[in-house]
Formats: C-alpha cells, structure tokens, sequence
C-alpha cells in the first residue's frame, strides 16, 4: 500500500487554498505556489525512482478494497507524466512571474494554476474509470478559468469555443463511463479490464471503445476533433498558452494510453489499423495547418495537433514496443513545445505582436533568444542531437519493426514539413532584418528567458544522454501493456473477480 | 582515440569565438592549429592503416535502440578524415585573412568547426545511426553557414533550400537505414549488431536477396543523392553558393556534398553487384555528370561555375561506385583525392578575386595576369589538373576513371554510357576552366578592374589555395607510391577485399590514355569558341530551384486552403462537425459490430402512467423547439424535466428526482433572468435546410444513444458492484442511507474532487467578472490577408461577448455536475 500517492493531490489542493487566503500578501502566495509545485516535482522525481525500483505503486482511497473503493495507481507512464507536468508548471510558475502583471495574481491566477496541475496529476494517477472524469472536470474548468481570465473580447471568443467543444467531449467521456458501468458493472480499470476478457458480446464492448476514443481523442485533438485548440490557444498571456500546450492534450493522450492500452487492449488491438489511419491524418492536417499560419503561437498551436499524431501512432502500433516510443515523444514534446511557447512568447511579448511578416532582427539583438529558439525547433522537429531526435526515431524503429509503412512514412515526411514552418518563424522573426527600428524595442529580460531555456537544456541532455529515459520508457511501454501485471497490482495476485466473489459471500 | 577526435573538434568549437576580436588573419592562423593537431594525429595512424589494419572503438549511448558510439578508422574513413582536417587547416586559415574585417567571424568559425566535428563523425561512426546523428548535424552546421549572410533574402533562400532538400534525403536515409537493419534482422544478424556497418557488410549476401533490399537502397540513394546534389536534386548547391566563400570552399568542394559519396562507397560492397544499385548509379551520375560540366561553362559568377563543375565531379563520383569492381574503386578514391585538391584551391581563389576586386562576374573582369600573377599561377595549376591534363593529379584521376569505365564489368549499355559520360564531361571540364581563366586572367582589363587597385593578397591568404594546388602538381610527379599507398586501403574498403594498386603517370599507350587525349583535343577545340558556346542556348536552362519553389508555394496554397476549410471559425460548425464525427467513431463500430447486440425484451410489469410519462419527454422536446416565444419554449423544457424526475421517482431514487427538481427550477429562474434583456420572440435566422439537415442528424445522434443504452443494458453480464454497498454501508461506513455512504466515504474521493471542481469554477468566474487585463501582453495581431481563419471575429458580433461567456461558465459547470450526479447514482443505486 503506497499512501504517498496522494501527497501529490492532496499538497496542491492545500497549495491552492493558501495561495488564495493570502493573495493579497504578494510574495506570501509566490512563495506557497513556488513551494507546493517544487514539492510536486521532487516526489515525482522521487516516485520515478521508487517505480524503478519497486514497480507498480497502488493505493485504494480510503481503505476500502480495490474494486469498491477508488484505486490509485502509478507506474512508470504516470510518473513520467507526473515528472514531465510539474517540471513544467514550475518554469510556468517562473515565467509567469516575469511576463504577467499584478491583476493576474489578485485575481486568482496562481491557484488556478495548481489546480490544473491538481487535475493533470489525478488523471495521471488514478486507476478509477469515473474518479478519471473527476480529474478531467478539474482540469477542464481551471483551464477555462485561465484561459479567460484577463477577459479581453479574443479570450472570450476563444475560451467559448473551447469549453463548448471540451464539454462535447466530457459528455462522450461520462456517457462511456454510463456503458462500461452498465456492461461489465464495474468502474474500478483493473476491473473493468478482468471482465472484458470474458464478455459474451464483445461486439457492443468495440462501440464503447470508440466512445472512449472519441472522449479522450477530443480532449487530444485528433484529426478531426481538434477545432477547439488553433482556435483559442493564441487568446491567452503567453505563459498560459504554454502551459496549455505541455499538458492538456497530452493527458487526452496519455487516457488513451490508458485506457486503450491497459484496459481495453483487446479492442485496441482491433482498433489498431483505424487509429494509425487517424494518427497520420492528424500528422499531416497539423503541421499543414501550422504551414498556412503566420502567427508566432498560430504555428506553434497547429504544431501540437501534428505532434499528437506522433503520440497516437505509438497508440496505434498496440505493442508495448509502440506505447514506449509514444510515451519517449510524448514527454519529449511536452518539454520542447512549451519551450518554444515561452521563447516565441518572449519574442512576441518585446515585439508586441505575433505577426512574424512585422517582426524581425531578433538574431543580432537577443542572440541568446536566438540560440534557445533554434535549438528548440531542431529538437522539434526530431534532429540530433536533440531529445526530439530519439522521441522520432523510437517510433520509426517501432513503425519499421511492424510493418507499419504509410504511418511511418508520413511520419518521416512530417518531420521535414515541421522544420519547414518552423524555418519560417526562424527567418522571418530572427534571420530577416526589421523593418521597424529594433534598437527601441525592450530587452529579454532573465525571467522571459530562462524557463525556455532551462527546458532547452533539458531536452539536450535527454538527447545526449536520451539512454536513460529510453530505458525508462520501454519499461513503461511494458508495464503499459502489461494487463495482467496491471490487474494483479491493483487487486492481488488472485485478481479482481476473486475480490469481488470472497467479498460479496 | 577516434570518439576523442570527434569530441574535440565539436567542444573546441566556441574558441571560434576568438575569431570576433582583431588581428583577424592571425587569430585564424592561431585557430588553424586545431584541426592541424587533428590531421598530424590521423596521420600517424596512416602506418598502420597502410599495412591492413584498422582502429574500433565503441562507447554505449543508447543501447536499447541499437546506438552506440562506434567509431572505426578504416582506409576510406582515413582518406576522408585526412580531407576534411587538412582542407579544413587552410580554410580556417584563410577565413581568418578573408574576413578580416568582419566581425562575424568569431561566429563562422563556431559553425565551422561544428561543421568540422560533424563531418569527422560522418567518416569515421562505424554505427549507421551514429552516422546519420552526425549526417544531420552537418545539414544543420551547414544551414548555418549558408544562412551567414541572413540580412540578405537570398541567402535565407539558399540556406532554407539546402536544408529542406538535404533534410528530406536526411529523413529519407534514415528511414532506410532502419529498414536495412530490419532487413539485416530478418537475415539473422543480432538486433544490437544490425545497426553496424561490418556486420551489414558482412550479411550483405542475405540482406540482398529479402524483400526489404529494395524499397532500402530506394530510401537510401534519395539521401546520398540530395546530399551530394545529384540531378534533379542538384538545384540547392549553386543556390548555398550564398555561404562566405570559405564556407563554399570547404563544404561544398571537400567535405559535405561528398557525405553522399562516401555512404555509397561505404555502403556498396553490401548492397552493390545489383542491377539496381549500379544501374542506377551509372545512370543518375552519368547524367548530373554531363548536366553540371555542360551547364558550368555557361555561367559568369565564378563560384556558379564552380558550384556545377562540383556537382558534375559528384556525378562522376557516384557513376565510379555504379560502375564497381576494382578500378571503379581505385577511380573513386583517386577522384576523390584529386577533386579536392584542385577544387577547394578554384574556390579559394574565387573568394581572392572577390575580395580584391569586388566582384566574382566573368564579363567585369580581366588581365588580372598582370596585377595578380602569382594568383594566376595557382589558379593555372588548380585548372590544369580539373582539365585532366597530363602530369597533374586531375588528369590521372580521369586517366582511372575511363579504366573503370572500359574494364567494367556491368552488362552493356551501362560501360558505354559511362565512358561518353566521361568524355562529355572531360570536354565540358577543359570549356569551363578556360573560360574562367581567359576571361579573369587574360584580355583587356575591364573597368571594373581599372578603379579597383589590385594585387595579389598577402601569404596568409594565399597560401591556403597555393598548397593543395601545389599538391595537384607535387603528387604525381614524385609521391605517387605514397598517395597509393594511402588510397589502396581506401579502394579496399570501396570494393570490399583487400587489395592493393599502384598509380601511375605514363605507362605505354593504351585506351585510356587515347581516349584522353582525344577529349584533351576535342575539349581545346571547343575552348577557342568558348564565347559562343555560352551565348548559344544549348540546352534548355532547367533552374530546379524555380520548380522547387513552385512546388513548396503549391504546397503551401493547399495547406492554406485545407487549413480555411476545416477550421471555419463558426462554432456552430464545430459542433456540426464533432457530432458527425461522434456517429463515424461510435456509429460504425456499432453498426458493424454491436448492432446484435440489442435485445428488445418486453418488461410484464410494464406500467401505463410509465409510458405516458416517458412518452411525454419526447413532446416536451419537439414542443420546446416548435415554440416561438421565449416563455413558451422554457415552459416546454419544463415539462421535460419534470417528467425525468418522474421517472426518478418511479424507478425509486427519491435523492436523484430531488436534485433534478432542484436544478429545473434554478435553471428555469436563470433563463428567465437572461429573457428579461432579449426580444421575447425567437427570430428565424437560418434557412429551412439547414433546419431540417439539423433534425435529422439530432434524431439519428438521438437514436443512436439509445440504441447505444439500450445495447449494453441488454448485455449485463456480471453481478453489479451495488450488493456488496448495500450491505456494507451500515456495517462499515456506519450509515443507513447508502447514497450518502457511497458519496462521502467509498467514492469518498470523487466527492473531494467535485468539490475542486465548484472551488475552481468560483474562482474562474470570480476573476472573469472582475478582472480586465489592462494592456495586453501580446496584441491579437491583424488579420490581414495571411492570417486565415476566416470568420472568427464576427462570431459574437453583436451580442457583447462577455454576458454569453459568463453563461457558458455556469451552463458549463451545472449540466456536468448534474449528469455527473446522475450516473453516479445510475452506477450506484440498484
């Protein structure tokens, strides 16, 4: 029984509370919210190091035996994700400080801040088909928060259309959880995943799948689902674009890690050939979308539905082979997207707009701006000796090994389309010389540039020494598609139905 | 020692940095030291590598996906590295006088000797896929370079074009390096040894007979063809002609258009002996052989005329790995070797003539013979050996090159096309030089030259093309057992056993030499009419880079016009989208498998005021839409609800009719609340189509969820987890009513996180109420004409954006808690 797991959740909600009591003592609630998300960030590292160790860690809320009662769970995917998402909502934190002014904090920014954080973690971490919704009804309504607040007519119009089209897909997500509950009469995913294995009808099972599919695919933006995100990322202040973009779809992404491929990988199996179909669409249709835009964050927002496809073609290869590479791009993209985020949205905070056809000379005025940026799109774009080469090339190592050749192709085809529109950024906004006279523009200053830069480096070192996290993901890969590992976990080496028999005797 | 090498050429690369500060032409002399201590280490291990042996060395990188950093020195990987490190001396030398004035420098030379790591691991990674890292970052160092000059468009252009068609191969040459060692996988080679060259070459038998050779060698030609500007992919080397010209000489001459040629070399005694190898080979470099020496001698910038002399010399490059066998690999090293030496010295010079006389346009110079004459002389030398005449280093390179072609053992046509391959060439070859030097060097001087005050440079410039034009002469006349000695190991590595040959000047009339003279004297014959050649259209001028460009606009205008299409802006066409995307997901699936799944059974018990009551929500629904006034459709949706309570009630949930109440009557206060600021009655706004086009996908969405329910409520294989909570909850969570035992205790957890839910959305709102930014940290920028999404600025238009927001917000936060609730209970209550 490992509590700890709910130190993470239960230290953000208490982080939350305070930073809200004290919001009118400025450095008080900055210190509290820099505190409660360095704590986050040291137990996720360290639970990194105890799921090495010690595999699977379970807790049941509460007390109450695992079906019943609502599991925790975490293995190596989850503490990645944990990792990866509270390394992130740091720089956030320190980026926020530099690039916001003071409204923001009075009126509550910080505490929503953790409370996605609080969101994200849940999702990552329970092994519970409706205490999952709950997480995602957390996060989606911090996001909305954040993403309006400042409230200026954009915001509005973009924060619309993301909470419209988000709660599409929460009411697919709870409708599933309906089916599922009303099919195998359990919510608890050891358990659901037990009895699917000895359904009568697995034909409705497929259907429920799909609805699944559709949920977490919205809240990812997959091809033909992600009209809520172009849409409404570039609304934001920079910071909360950026931190939007390394969490919300990758938990869509990491659900469907989840629940495709622990608990329902018969029908993922099944499913395989139309979700690589659906991932290199979204590949294509992302980085094209990204091509016609000519917006700093414009690009960069159609960049994060191309790069789902990445993630959902390691969904797609159903092997634990696949779901390891998927899960080393997907934490690599996590980092180097909201990197870009910050040093694109430092660029377009001292020019003032995001137009890169008005911006230009950044190369000779901010070299280090320049350097950060350049690297961060090579690492995007899967050259060496970036993080983004390995994500890219575990992939097509998979794609190869299987046989998955259009998939894998397309893969390969749009990397380069990926550097050619960040090439576009890079010539235009750095490279081109300005029009206007960039002497009179503001400096970077530290706090712009550190976080993007600190997220730079890292991923360099997880290209350069990308050995550790490829050994640590093909063992997450493994536990993922471990479903029998998963089931004797969280409920005993007898399983679940063993449970659920002695206790109802 | 070798990894070492490398590393110390990409970590000493910020001392380039020195290069911002004066005196300039020293510092580069002083800098010129590095890849110096490189080259005197690699060249003490020649002893060895002459005598048959070879260095390995590997440090484990990344185990699990087979990469490792293996490096091994071989005779190939020597002559390479001795290039690329004694090339790359001078150059760094000569950068330094060359840009004295420019403080750059320091930058350039930080490109320059990543650049120079880069192409070091390229020759010596004994693992594919160190090789391609390394591969790629000499495309990146390389962008760099080419891009030097960024405030000018063109060469951004340039700099873009290279890396987008170097990257396209890089990604091609990645992809069949994968397949090559799932290919060598499928043979039996280990998967941790199916990523190393040796063992590739060894299971290069097997590896040709799978399925997988093909669509491989395919992937990996695209990547050595781009790399090494090969014809139709050649358009991007004239265009990098915007790099420095130090850039030019060093990349562009010796080291990175050659990465291509040495993965082939390296690669064909595994995959070669095939028609499809050499076939295409011979082919592809034939052409771009006879393409570039024909188009050079039309060219007046002096380094365009270099640039496809270049690419035309790649081409005979890649036809002497086509046309295989032992002298086909003796040719290649020697060419190699020769090319080189002559070119890297042109380049040079071309960038002396820039410099001096301010421009690199054949038709504003001449008689430079009298200003610049020892510049003359290097250049004469440099030219003589590209001509291929005899006693320099070109003209026994061409010597070999036709061997190769009459020895060949290739099924006919392939031999002949090679061999007229070569004398095209050779012809083109003597056309160029003479132009160049006829125009530049001889004549009447032309105004351009008389403002300018010309001389020759100083030494620390000169001498870096003095000394490999020098070497163009010194080597075949009295080293010519060493330089074979050296390139024997090299042409071992290329033909795949070890053997041994010898150079040599003149031995006897043969063919060869015949055939060389001849093209010699064809070549001198067509020199005289050079004027007229070049003004004569001789072939159509096929300018790739306008296709290219047209290709990437085409691309872009689709991507533009897809990305209008699909993201209209209108949210109402979002939500038409995603619920037809809804019934694709979940509709076909069912339809094609779960539609037996459906059992209608008639419930006995089935009570009549349960059907009136059920029938009623129905009703209430199409009444609510067919209201006209506000008031009327609010009463209608009512009823609806009311009668879901009903039916709570009904089925026995006394908690759940409770809540629905409870929510029917806050909402309906809340729309009336919002009634009291709009027109009572509803205004038609859309067309009747559209209307009935809505109805109807509503109605199928409609009874597709039903069926959906109906599906899996007809499919209750397993015992509910409700037993075990009914009779629990008194014993355990010490309470009788079981609903609230579930919600605060055994899902005590969900509960807490509801709780967030409502604190996080009284935080949001809160804020959004009150709060206004005050000055934007980024501006929405314009939507002018490039900026596409058409459509959503008018959205609310009209109807003050704020007041829908907020209803969204509580409309957004009721239904979820409500449902939510819901299905709770539904999962909960028996």
């Amino acid at each position: 029984m490992a509590n700890h797991l709910f130190l993470p959740l239960v230290s953000l909600m208490i982080g939350a509370a305070l930073a809200v009591l004290f919001g009118r003592q400025r450095w008080l609630a900055r210190g509290i919210v820099v505190g409660s998300v360095l704590f986050h960030l040291v137990y996720s590292l360290r639970l990194l190091w105890v799921v090495a160790e010690h595999g699977r860690q379970v807790s049941q809320a509460g007390g109450w035996l695992a079906p019943f009662g609502i599991t925790f769970v975490a293995d190596g995917a989850s503490a990645i994700m944990l990792a990866v998402a509270s390394l992130l909502t740091l720089m956030t934190v320190l980026y926020s400080f530099a690039s916001l002014d003071e409204g923001y904090e009075r009126y509550f920014y910080y505490p929503l801040l953790l409370l996605l954080l609080l969101g994200v973690s849940g999702a990552f971490m329970t092994g519970d088909l409706f205490n999952l919704y709950v997480w995602f009804e957390v996060l989606l309504l911090a996001s909305f928060g954040l993403i309006t607040l400042g409230g200026t007519r954009a915001q509005l119009e973009g924060g619309l259309k993301y909470v419209v089209l988000n709660l599409f897909g929460s009411i697919a997500f709870l409708i599933g959880c309906g089916l599922v509950y009303g099919v195998v009469g359990t919510l608890n995913m050891a358990h659901i995943a037990e009895r699917m294995q000895t359904i009568q009808q697995p034909g409705i099972m497929t259907a429920i799948a799909c609805v699944f599919l559709f949920a977490f695919g919205s809240k990812a933006a997959i091809l033909p689902l992600f009209f809520w995100l172009p849409t409404s990322y570039h609304t934001p202040p920079v910071a909360v674009t950026a931190i939007f973009s390394g969490l919300l779809t990758k938990v869509g992404a990491y659900s469907l890690y989840r629940l495709l491929g622990t608990v329902m990988q018969n029908e993922l199996i099944h499913l395989a050939p139309w979700i690589l179909t659906i991932a290199w669409l979204t590949m294509l249709v992302g980085v094209f979308g990204a091509m016609a835009q000519m917006n700093v964050r414009r690009i960069l927002s159609f960049h994060i539905v191309s790069q789902i496809g990445y993630s959902v073609m390691g969904l797609g290869l159903a092997s634990s082979l696949g779901l390891a590479a998927g899960l080393l791009f997907t934490a690599h993209v996590m980092i180097v997207k909201t990197a870009l985020f910050f040093i694109g949205g430092a660029a377009e905070q001292i020019y003032g707009t995001g137009d890169i056809k008005k911006m230009g000379g950044l190369a000779r005025r901010e070299p280090a701006l320049a350097i950060f940026w350049f690297l961060g799109i090579i690492s995007l774009a899967g050259l060496p000796p970036m993080s983004g080469f390995f994500g890219k090339l575990a992939l097509l190592q998979a794609g190869v090994t299987q046989g998955a050749w259009l998939v894998t192709s397309v893969a390969t085809l749009t990397g380069i389309l990926t550097l050619f529109s960040m090439l576009k950024i890079w010539n235009e906004v750095f490279w081109k010389k300005s029009y206007a006279d960039v002497s009179k523009l503001p400096r970077v200053s530290p706090g712009l540039l550190l976080p993007g830069a600190l997220l730079v480096i890292v991923s360099l070192a997880l290209g350069l020494g990308a050995s550790v996290l490829v050994d640590y993901t093909t063992v997450a890969g493994m536990q993922l598609f471990d479903q029998a590992g998963y089931i004797q976990s969280v409920c005993g080496l007898d399983g679940c139905e063993a449970v659920f028999q002695t206790a109802i005797r | 020692m070798l990894l070492w090498i490398v590393l110390f050429a990409l970590v000493t690369s910020p001392l380039g940095l020195l290069g911002r500060r004066t005196p300039r032409p020293l510092i580069g002399w002083g800098l010129a030291v590095l890849p110096l201590s490189l080259f005197v280490l690699l060249a003490l291990q020649i002893p060895l590598i002459a005598s048959g042996g070879r260095l390995d060395e590997a440090v484990p990188w990344v185990p699990a996906m087979g990469l490792e950093l293996r490096f091994s020195l071989d005779g190939l990987g020597m002559l390479f590295a001795l290039i690329i490190t004694g090339i790359g001396t001078l150059i760094v030398g000569y950068a330094g006088a060359y840009m004295a004035n420019d403080a750059g420098l320091g930058r350039f030379l930080v490109y320059m000797f990543l650049f120079m790591g880069a192409m070091l691991g390229v020759v010596l990674a004994g693992n594919i896929l160190t090789m391609f890292v390394f591969w790629e970052l000499t495309s990146i160092t390389s962008y760099l370079l080419i891009g030097y000059k960024h405030d000018y468009p063109d060469a951004r252009r340039g700099a873009q074009q290279s890396l987008l068609i170097t990257g396209i191969g890089g990604l091609a040459l990645l992809l069949g390096l994968l397949i090559l060692a799932a290919a060598a996988q499928q043979v039996g080679v280990s998967v941790a040894d199916s990523y190393r060259f040796d063992a590739l070459i060894a299971a290069g038998e097997q590896i040709r007979q799978t399925a997988l050779y093909a669509p491989a060698v395919a992937l990996i030609f695209l990547g050595c063809f781009t790399k090494s500007a090969q014809f139709p992919f050649h358009f991007w080397l004239p265009g990098a002609m915007q790099a420095p010209t130090p850039a030019s000489a060093f990349l562009h001459s010796a080291t990175m258009v050659k990465a291509g040629i040495y993965l082939l070399a390296r690669l064909s005694p595994a995959l070669g002996e095939t028609l499809l190898w050499n076939g295409t080979l011979v082919a592809v470099g034939g052409f771009t052989f006879v393409f570039g020496s024909i188009v050079a001698f039309r060219q007046y910038d002096i380094k365009a005329l270099l640039a496809y002399t270049t690419l035309s010399m790649l081409g005979g490059l890649v036809m002497m790995i086509g046309l295989g066998g032992k002298y086909g690999a003796e040719a290649l090293v020697t060419g190699i070797l020769a090319h080189a030496l002559y070119k890297s010295s042109l380049f040079m010079v071309a960038g002396i003539i820039d410099h001096e006389a301010g421009t690199r346009d054949l038709n504003k110079l001449g008689a430079l013979r009298r200003y610049m004459p020892i510049t003359m002389v290097v250049t004469a030398i440099a030219l003589l050996s590209q001509m291929g005449i005899p006693i320099l280093m070109g003209f026994v390179s061409k010597e070999w090159m036709l061997k190769a072609a009459l020895e060949s053992s290739l099924p006919d046509p392939w031999p002949l096309v090679a061999l007229i391959a070569i004398v095209i060439g050779a012809v083109g070859y003597i056309i160029a030089a003479w132009r160049l030097f006829r125009n530049a060097f001889l004549g009447e001087p032309s105004p351009t030259v008389q403002t300018h005050h010309l001389v020759d440079p100083k030494w620390s410039m000169l001498l870096s093309p003095a000394v490999p034009s020098a070497l163009s002469l010194i080597l075949p006349l009295g080293l010519l057992p060493a330089v074979s000695s050296l390139l024997s190991p090299a042409a071992s590595a290329v033909y795949g056993a070890p053997f041994t040959f010898e150079l040599y000047l003149y031995r006897g009339v043969n063919t060869a030499l015949l055939i060389s003279l001849g093209a010699i004297a064809l070549g001198v014959l067509f020199a005289t009419q050079q004027q007229r050649l070049a003004a004569h259209k001789i072939i159509a001028s096929i300018d790739g880079a306008v296709v290219f460009d047209k290709l990437i606009e085409g691309l872009l205008a689709f991507a533009t016009g897809m990305t209008r299409m699909i993201q209209s802006g209108r949210l109402r066409t979002y939500l038409l989208y995603i619920v037809l995307v809804f019934m694709l997901f979940v509709g076909t699936p069912f339809v094609a498998y779960g539609l037996d799944d459906i059992r209608f059974v008639l419930d006995e018990n089935l009570r009549f005021y349960e059907v009136v009551v059920t029938a009623l929500i129905p009703i209430a629904v199409i009444a609510t839409i067919a209201a006209r006034s506000r008031l009327g459709a609010i009463i209608a949706l009512g009823v609806a609800g009311a009668m879901v309570a009903l039916i709570f009630v009904l089925f026995s949930a006394p908690d759940l009719a409770l809540t629905q109440l409870l929510i029917e009557v806050l909402s309906t206060v809340f729309l009336l609340f919002v009634f009291s600021v709009l027109p009572s009655r509803f205004a038609s706004l859309s067309p009747a189509w559209v209307r009935w086009r809505d109805a109807f996908i509503a109605t199928v969405f409609g009874v597709m969820m039903a069926m959906l329910v109906l599906a899996t409520s007809s499919n209750t294989d397993f015992p509910s987890l409700a037993p075990w909570f009914l009779a629990n909850s008194l014993s355990e969570g010490k309470g009788t009513n079981v609903v609230n035992v579930i919600l605060v205790d055994f899902r005590g957890f969900d509960t807490l996180g509801e709780i967030v839910v409502l604190f996080v959305a009284v935080l949001g709102i809160y804020g959004l109420l009150r709060f206004r930014r005050v000055k934007p940290d980024v501006r929405t920028s314009g939507r002018d004409a490039q900026t596409i999404m058409p459509g959503e600025d008018p959205v609310l238009a009209g109807n003050g954006a704020s007041p829908s927001a907020e209803h969204q917000v509580s409309a957004g936060v009721e239904p979820q808690r409500l449902r939510k609730s819901i299905t709770e209970k539904d999962a909960n209550d028996v």
